[in-house]
């Protein structure tokens, strides 16, 4: 084949300024945007090859998990598992294991692709972002089945509860898949260095799924807190700090609509700032250490 | 890809390069990169321990608040220094150089992998590296799948991929195991198909490291077929390994890198000959024998005094398979009766290779020696393969082992086209090259009488 004419190529600057990496930075991604799609499936294929069940551990693992609470606190109030109450730990249960997955496989995935990262060069930002969004997909099925339940609770009338809570989905997923994304990249950068990330992160995201599923943010939830402390400052001061847990108002909109209450739409918009402002860290830290990765990796 | 298939069978590549007939018009070529004053700097024992590193970081982040500065100079070393390189569209550039010398960090930063410390790399139009082959391979997933990635990883569009699906396949000659898991293939058919993947890679720029290291003969001139395929299509192509032969086959220019700097660049034949070269009449290569036997805590007799290599003269640590090679050995007899020397050569996981001695040449030849002397001894041409030797030195007397040092010195034996036709046998294929000679016997006609 014939050289092309010298100006067909385009140039590439790699420079030790950071200014200059920007504009890169963005041209690599335009690039390499099909690498999105080709790592996503082959984090979807791998994670279900060679097991028997496939893809429906994926709802297994929340149904469980729904079944085994509820069957707990209906003991505890001396009642036996209804589907009320495996529906209400699944509303919140479902958005968070998702976040809990996507969050804790984004942070080890540049350490499980250490060969591939310094082997060969792509916007490294396709590791752990395709990581978040291959948990995106797990959830769209886990959602499925909470739907179905639903849709069975409510004695078959898709109207009501189950098209309501289609219709939220989308702003829902943009809210979960945010904070899932910043946090991922922020610690998947930082566990490539400081290894003590991954020792951490399985421990915080438990006690967050406990706090989360087993403490409605709600008006019971307050009075209880204030009666138990014997002070509604404290209480308020305990409430406002769960309400800093970034899936919040996702997992409270969930249980909202499974439960016929009017959504918490204060504690959303809560939710996407400080989403949004995790966002922006996940991504500035990953843009600013991206560059010494493979030196320190 | 106008010119992908083969080299005919049974036909040796081409190694002369085509003659620049009209270097008039090469200086017209537009650049494919351009270096300016690349530096790396690494951080001592940044692999250490992650939870030191932790600690350690945090702690001079503290310092260095309350001092206002970071201290991370300490600990640091240049791997590369003010690297400025142009390289030409459509040269074949091969880098060479010692371990240590920069070589990978160069690939590195060539292939994006990580970014300098100072300076600046342009580069014009795609750029893609092989520093290994594999990379991105998932055992779990099957062949077809595999192309599929691995070639987006590469940088290939999905449509590219289709359209060269089906050359991959055939290359890797891996059509019945399509389905099959990879981590179900003998490693020569995972290798094949990795290195089909990215020789049916359209890129601009080609950056390769010792890819030819693998595969069995055949497959490997398979490969560098490919490779020159990818030269002659005007393209560029950046080749590093410490196969000469291959090196000088595939490359025109070369760039020799010492110390993290480049040491000569310029026309592959006089790059190689400065590399080998590299050591004209310094000390380092005379081994004081004496001093190596108190090192290793022996008791020194007196006896063995000194070791050189040399080629053509000059004392050297690396010689090429295929050359001449003198060892100079210089001893005290000290009127011993039945004094014997031997020196040995052992490949790299101790199993001997080779005893050179006069002794079983001409069993008298050590008899009449008086006082000290340098012995002699010429090997017109080196049959080993290319590898790291590790050189041992012996003698003894009628009364029994006199001195033994058993690493004098690490010798180097450098990759050639040993057979002049282009086809090298790797590693894995023996130890020692043999001029054997082949001739077709015609079969008798009994059956037809």
């Amino acid at each position: 084949m014939p050289a092309s004419p010298p100006d067909t190529f385009a140039e590439t600057v790699i420079s030790s300024h950071p200014r200059a990496q920007v504009l890169q930075t963005l041209r690599d991604l335009w690039e390499y945007r099909e690498l999105f799609w080709a790592f996503l499936v082959r984090n979807l294929r791998v994670r279900y090859k060679q097991t028997a069940l496939g893809v429906i551990w994926v709802v297994l693992q929340p149904l469980i998990t729904g079944v085994v609470f509820s069957l707990i606190f209906g003991l505890v109030r001396g009642q036996f598992v209804d589907l009320g109450s495996v529906l209400f730990f699944m509303a919140a249960l479902v958005p968070w294991t998702a976040f809990q997955n996507g969050v804790q496989m984004a942070a080890l995935s540049l350490e499980q692709n250490a060969n591939l990262v310094s082997k060969v060069f792509f916007p490294r930002v396709v590791v752990p972002a395709s990581q978040v969004l291959s948990t995106m997909v797990d959830f769209l099925i886990s959602f499925a089945a909470l739907w179905v339940l639903l849709l069975v609770s409510q004695q078959l009338n898709p109207l009501g509860a189950p098209l309501y809570l289609l219709v939220l989905l989308p702003l829902l997923l943009a809210l979960q898949l945010l904070p899932t994304l910043g946090l991922g990249l922020m610690l998947s950068i930082l566990n490539a260095q400081y290894r003590d990330i991954k020792y951490v992160i399985p421990f915080v995201l438990q006690v967050g799924l406990f706090l989360t599923v087993l403490i409605p943010l709600n008006e019971a939830t307050t009075e209880g807190l204030a009666r138990t402390l014997g002070s509604t400052d404290l209480a308020s001061i305990v409430v406002a700090l769960l309400e800093l847990n970034p899936m919040a108002g996702v997992v409270e909109s969930y249980r909202a609509v499974v439960q016929g209450e009017p959504l918490p739409w204060f504690l959303l918009a809560k939710g996407a700032v400080i989403s949004t402002v995790l966002m922006i860290l996940g991504w500035w830290t990953f843009s600013s250490r991206e560059q010494l990765l493979v030196d320190v990796l | 890809m106008a010119n992908s298939e083969l080299l005919p069978e049974g036909k040796a590549p081409a190694f002369v390069h085509e003659a620049d007939t009209t270097p008039g018009t090469e200086a017209a070529r537009p650049w494919a990169i351009r270096m300016e004053g690349i530096s790396k700097r690494y951080t001592l024992g940044e692999k250490r321990s992650a939870n030191d590193n932790f600690r350690e970081d945090l702690m001079n982040g503290l310092k260095g608040l309350l001092k206002g500065k970071v201290q991370r100079e300490r600990n640091s070393f240049w791997a590369l220094r003010d690297v400025s390189l142009s390289i030409e569209r459509g040269d074949t550039v091969g880098i060479i150089g010692r371990n240590g010398a920069g070589k990978s960090t160069l690939l590195k930063i060539l292939s994006r992998i990580t970014t300098p410390t100072k300076g600046t790399m342009r580069y014009r139009g795609r750029l893609a590296s092989l520093l290994e082959v594999g990379t991105g391979f998932h055992r779990e997933l099957t062949g077809r799948e595999n192309i599929y990635l691995n070639g987006a990883i590469l940088g290939m569009k999905r449509a590219e991929i289709n359209a060269q699906f089906h050359a991959i396949v055939a290359f890797a000659g891996v059509e019945q195991f399509l389905e099959t898991p990879v981590k179900f293939y003998s490693s020569g058919m995972y290798v094949r198909l990795a290195f089909a993947v990215a020789a049916h890679l359209r890129t601009d720029i080609l950056v390769i490291d010792e890819v030819l290291a693998v595969g069995d003969a055949e497959f490997q001139k398979k490969c560098l077929g490919k490779m020159q395929d990818v030269a002659h299509d005007g393209r560029t192509v950046l080749f590093v390994s410490h196969n000469m032969g291959a090196v000088q086959a595939l490359c025109k220019r070369g760039v020799y890198l010492k110390q993290g700097q480049v040491k000569a660049e310029g026309d592959i034949g006089a790059v190689i000959q400065q590399y080998t070269q590299t050591r004209p009449h310094s000390d380092f290569s005379s081994i004081d024998l004496q001093s190596k036997l108190k090192e290793s805590g022996a008791k020194p007799q007196g006896v063995l005094l000194a070791l050189e290599f040399r080629v053509e003269n000059n004392p050297t640590e690396s010689v090429l398979s295929g050359g001449e090679l003198e060892i100079l050995l210089k001893v005290n007899s000290q009127q011993r009766k039945n004094l014997k020397v031997g020196i040995g050569i052992n490949d790299s996981m101790g199993q001997r290779i080779l005893s050179l001695s006069p002794v079983y040449q001409s069993p008298e030849f050590l008899e009449n020696l008086q006082g000290i002397v340098t012995l002699r001894c010429s090997i017109e041409k080196l049959r080993l393969m290319p590898g790291v030797y590790e050189v041992l030195v012996v003698c003894k007397d009628h009364s029994g082992p006199l001195e033994t040092i058993n690493s004098a010195l690490v010798l180097e034996v450098v990759g050639t086209d040993y057979y002049k036709t282009g086809v090298m046998p790797n590693s894995g294929q023996g130890l020692y090259f043999e001029d054997a000679t082949w001739k077709i016997i015609p079969e008798t006609n009994e059956h037809s009488a």
